[in-house]
């Protein structure tokens, strides 16, 4: 069976890299996209695969009609997303676990704690160059886990948001959409 | 009421199929799309915006002469 080849993995000199979140994400629940409308990226025995189709979706996922993202915001530095991977050799897999911070304490982030807590989705989170990634996948979407507390007086009150998912995050280039589907 | 595009950006590019008029974050850039400019389309669609489809050019009949 074929699988994509290895290639050169160099710094890339002159290059910004940072590090850490921005501070607004797009997040769906399953039942908002419309059927089939969940692109996948490449497999790596795709025949066709290159590094790009298998790294990163840039067809935009298709949404159920009058469904888009949610907004998530996040405070900045409170933030992260990272994967590890796990299982053991020649049975390696990743996990994801990705954790935002939301300020405040509302009736309607309460009412959201519970129904996230009770919900699979899939999130796409902006980093700090403004490049997104999806966690979750229509095989393994993300569950969610919110909690909330005062902190002290010189900490942070708010909800904290925790996704977790297996499979590899994907590098998705059309961004995040805001703008609920028409009938096409 | 329904948000559209601009006249001029409408004149070039139509929204892709199944997607609407309205807020989108692109590379960190957040975009209207019903406020967006002529200029400002052209360039977000020249850095792979994938919302706006250009429209196939019009061209005109010509009449052969007997």
């Amino acid at each position: 069976m074929p699988s994509l080849d290895i290639v050169d993995m160099v710094y890339q000199d002159g290059v910004p890299n940072p590090s850490g979140l921005a501070t607004m994400h797009g997040i769906a629940l399953m039942s908002y996209f419309a059927a089939a409308g969940i692109k996948t990226p490449d497999a790596i025995n795709d025949g066709d695969a290159t590094a790009a189709s298998v790294g990163a979706i840039s067809t935009p996922h298709v949404f159920a009609v009058g469904k888009c993202m949610k907004k998530l915001y996040g405070t900045q530095n409170k933030g992260e997303a990272k994967e590890e991977a796990v299982g053991d050799e020649d049975s390696t897999a990743t996990k994801s676990s990705i954790t935002i911070m939301v300020p405040g304490s509302t009736a309607e982030m309460n009412a959201m704690k519970k129904k996230l807590n009770a919900s699979h989705g899939l999130l796409f989170v902006s980093q700090a160059d403004g490049q997104v990634r999806q966690y979750g996948s229509e095989l393994f979407p993300c569950h969610f886990r919110v909690s909330w507390g005062t902190g002290t007086n010189e900490s942070y009150r708010g909800y904290t948001i925790t996704a977790t998912c297996y499979g590899d995050s994907v590098i998705y280039t059309p961004g995040l959409n805001f703008t609920p589907a028409e009938a096409p | 009421m329904k948000k559209q595009l601009q006249n001029d950006v409408a004149g070039k590019y139509q929204v892709l199929e199944g997607h609407g008029v309205g807020e989108y974050q692109y590379r960190g850039e957040t975009v209207h799309l019903d406020a967006l400019s002529l200029p400002e389309a052209d360039r977000l669609v020249s850095k792979g915006f994938p919302y706006l489809v250009t429209l196939p050019v019009k061209t005109k009949a010509v009449r052969k002469r007997k």
